[in-house]
């Protein structure tokens, strides 16, 4: 259910679709799931042959050359299918290397990175840190030391991008690869396995400085607004799902979905499904095309579209009835990742802190006008 | 992209702003705000700004020309609409329905005669409009209206008597939007013709009715033998039906009329405490204000995505009418939130905070119940089965 796509957005939506329909179903994360593995290796190969990953770096970086939008509509059509890939959090280790990254970090990363043969993961959050922009970790003399988890990807994933602190000076990002002997690397049990959390715990590992505060600021936008897409991909999945049953199933002699009890719960699911997809398009639109606005749109589509996917899942399954809380129904698949999507990037708590923050700010600018 | 204004319409924006501006009338933050007609003067003020406005061409922006609009796209005047809403200018809600739907349907259905001598009053202010078709037994299933016109065979006029209720601006009305069933033996979708209504006819009698905040917006109107001639029917003899859609059509806006306003709720948060510390530093206040502010800004950015849709050529889909939905929604939210920070002072009758408070439930009825709203979503977007209508082969007569 797009709306404000361009044709091209469209087609890319579409085909995207289809290919993971096809190579990475939901049956897909669930066999994963059960295997307690965390990376689908037929979702990758479809987003390899799609040619989609690095859809918004630059064709000069050796990338598409589209926009976040674009890399946004890959990451809802992932969403939609619970597809277990870490192709968001490698978007944002590209994007951060091709807009940040020096010549010679460009050339040691990028190629392979885009063709998917090494896979990059960003590493933000910080146990006990509810400050994701003010990171602990320290950086002295190119070597990193502290805990980064959970990192989404991280057990997956050849090398990340790390935010941390040199001295006493400003956070910023780091580059290291977790190859390193001083990088221990321990997969982290989740309600949902298939987003491959990892804990990092660097002690002295070596990394590069890539970019400052304000590079650390447009990582954890762009990471915000790539799992707001996930989420609302898949809660559109959930409300499909939904009105599919409730059109299907009888009681008392009628389809389900013409009670009103049923009608008004999933028209309540598509009210949000579509508030947190519109802050979603918005705040994407915004990474390339008006930065004043997007930290701010960011904040709001994290929140609105992890809050959609939560109530979407959860109303999902009660229109189920039992079977939607048996196992073999996919209904708690949904319910895990809302969960697990809500709260690996910093929970909603401390993003509508941020949010309300970003806002005083901004009332506050303009009543000083 | 989408979010995205054209050069052109940058430019049009631009120039609408410096026609406001050049008005004399002070800006404002936080949207369009209607003055209640209740204030002495605000008829007569609000009318002098339509005509100003008529004669500039920023009034009923998308009718023709020759009718008295604008003659611009639907895009311009969502434009001027959000640019308005930054100047204190007297705009009064008495207007509304001529505007929004009997200007409307009136262009679909009137004739030529009509049109030229009724529609031009209207974008000029000269005439308000009301719309007569909830009563006492028929509201959201308005197809069951009992008022009824007989015609008289001799003059070829139809005889209406009756009762409507909830007619906002019955008893200020000129004109009025008439659907009554003209034939009970057929199902009740099927007898029910459409007129316009001279109000100052013999036999119409409006009585206000006091709303919840005591204002008295709307009335209930009754028919006795008023006579209409059957010039003023719209749409076909029993077809009126399809005239009454095309009229509630226009009643579902693509939003617009900008952003809410929310430094009245930061100004109210700053100045309580809660156990001795400003209410602004905590939490479940500053997660309140967050939810409010995503959803209204939500909101306008849906409007915009409808402007970048109309821009493009193309229709926004029904799935913008879930504007009234969340609208009333949050506006209630923020009007409660706003009540609880004013604490017991804001128990007093002439706090700034009760009227908002006191007026949102209403906007949950107005324009269709939010229930209705959420069954037409259901059926027309989701795709879910329609409600079970079991009068709705039965002849009207027939039913209970």
């Amino acid at each position: 259910m797009p709306i404000g796509y361009d044709d091209g957005q469209m087609a890319l939506d579409e085909t995207a679709r289809r290919a993971l329909d096809a190579g990475s179903p939901v049956s897909e994360m669930r066999r994963l799931f059960e295997a307690n593995e965390p990376h689908s290796v037929s979702a990758w190969n479809v987003l390899r042959e799609l040619g989609v990953i690095g859809a918004d770096v630059a064709v000069a970086d050796g990338g598409i050359g589209l926009g976040t939008v674009e890399t946004a509509i890959v990451a809802d059509s992932l969403g939609r299918v619970l597809a277990a890939t870490p192709f968001g959090t490698q978007a944002v280790a590209l994007r951060t290397i091709a807009d940040h990254g020096s010549a010679e970090q460009k050339s040691a990363w990028l190629a392979s990175t885009l063709a998917g043969d090494t896979i990059g993961c960003v590493a933000l959050a910080e146990p006990d840190n509810d400050l994701f922009d003010t990171p602990a970790l320290r950086v002295v003399e190119d070597r990193a030391y502290g805990v980064k988890a959970p990192v989404a990807g991280g057990s997956v994933a050849d090398f990340a991008i790390v935010a941390g602190r040199e001295g006493t000076g400003a956070a910023g990002l780091f580059i290291a690869s977790l190859a390193d002997a001083a990088v221990a690397r321990a997969p982290m049990s989740s309600v949902d396995p298939t987003r491959g959390h990892a804990r990092l715990v660097f002690d002295g590992a070596p990394v590069q400085r890539i970019g400052g505060a304000g590079a650390l600021a447009a990582a954890i936008d762009l990471q915000a607004i790539l799992i707001a897409h996930e989420a609302v991909g898949a809660a559109d999945r959930c409300l499909e799902i939904a009105i599919a049953f409730a059109r299907d199933r009888q009681a008392f002699g009628r389809a389900i979905g013409s009670f009103q009890a049923i009608k008004h719960k999933l028209v309540d699911v598509y009210v949000k499904n579509r508030i947190g997809r519109t802050h979603a398009l918005h705040a994407a639109w915004t990474f390339d095309h008006d930065p004043a606005a997007r930290s701010l749109a960011a904040a709001a589509a994290i929140i609105s579209a992890s809050e959609a996917f939560a109530f979407a899942a959860t109303e999902m399954m009660q229109v189920h009835g039992a079977l939607g809380v048996s196992w073999e129904h996919d209904g708690h698949l949904f319910y895990r990742r809302s969960r697990v999507l809500a709260a690996e990037l910093g929970d909603l708590l401390i993003w509508k802190d941020r949010l309300f923050r970003l806002v005083e700010a901004s009332e506050q600018e303009e009543a000083g006008r | 992209m989408i979010f995205e204004e054209s050069a052109e319409h940058k430019a049009y924006r631009a120039k609408v702003h410096a026609w406001l501006e050049a008005q004399g009338y002070p800006s404002r933050r936080g949207g369009r705000r209607e003055l209640d007609f209740s204030t002495p003067g605000a008829i007569d003020g609000a009318r002098a700004w339509q005509a100003r406005k008529a004669a500039a061409g920023y009034a009923a922006m998308t009718w023709p020309v020759e009718y008295g609009g604008g003659g611009a796209t639907s895009v311009e005047a969502q434009i001027y609409t959000e640019e308005e809403a930054g100047f204190a200018v007297p705009v009064a809600n008495v207007f509304d329905i001529g505007l929004g739907m009997g200007g409307p349907t009136m262009l679909a259905f009137a004739t030529t005669e009509y049109k030229a001598r009724l529609v031009p009053r209207i974008a000029r202010g000269d005439d308000i409009w009301c719309q007569l078709f909830s009563e006492p037994a028929a509201g959201s299933d308005l197809a069951g209206v009992r008022t009824r016109a007989v015609r008289d065979e001799a003059t070829g006029d139809w005889i209406v008597n009756g009762q409507k209720v909830w007619t906002s601006y019955a008893q200020f009305a000129d004109w009025g939007l008439l659907i009554v069933r003209t034939d009970p033996s057929v199902p009740k979708h099927k007898g029910l013709t459409y007129f316009f209504v001279d109000m100052h006819s013999a036999g119409i009698e409006a009585r206000p009715l006091r709303q919840l905040a005591g204002v008295r917006e709307f009335n209930e109107v009754f028919f006795t033998d008023v006579r209409i001639p059957d010039a003023n029917r719209l749409g076909a003899l029993n077809g009126g039906w399809q005239v009454a859609i095309a009229t509630l059509m226009h009643e579902r806006n693509f939003g617009g009329g900008g952003m809410t306003d929310f430094s009245g709720l930061f100004a109210l948060a700053r100045s309580r405490t809660i156990n001795g510390r400003p209410a602004i530093q905590d939490g479940g206040i500053r997660r309140r204000i967050a939810d409010a502010w995503i959803q209204a800004n939500g909101l306008d950015l849906t409007s915009r995505l409808a402007r970048g849709i109309l821009a493009r050529g193309d229709l926004p889909g029904p799935e913008f009418s879930m504007g009234k939905l969340v609208g009333v929604r949050n506006g209630h939210a923020i009007a409660q939130l706003k009540a609880e920070l004013g604490g017991s002072a804001a128990l007093e009758a002439d706090d700034p905070t009760v009227d908002e408070w006191l007026n949102y439930p209403r906007g949950r009825l107005a324009g269709g119940s939010d229930e209705v709203m959420a069954n037409i979503l259901a059926e027309r977007v989701l795709g879910l089965p329609a409600e079970p209508r079991v009068d709705k082969d039965v002849p009207f007569d027939a039913i209970r």
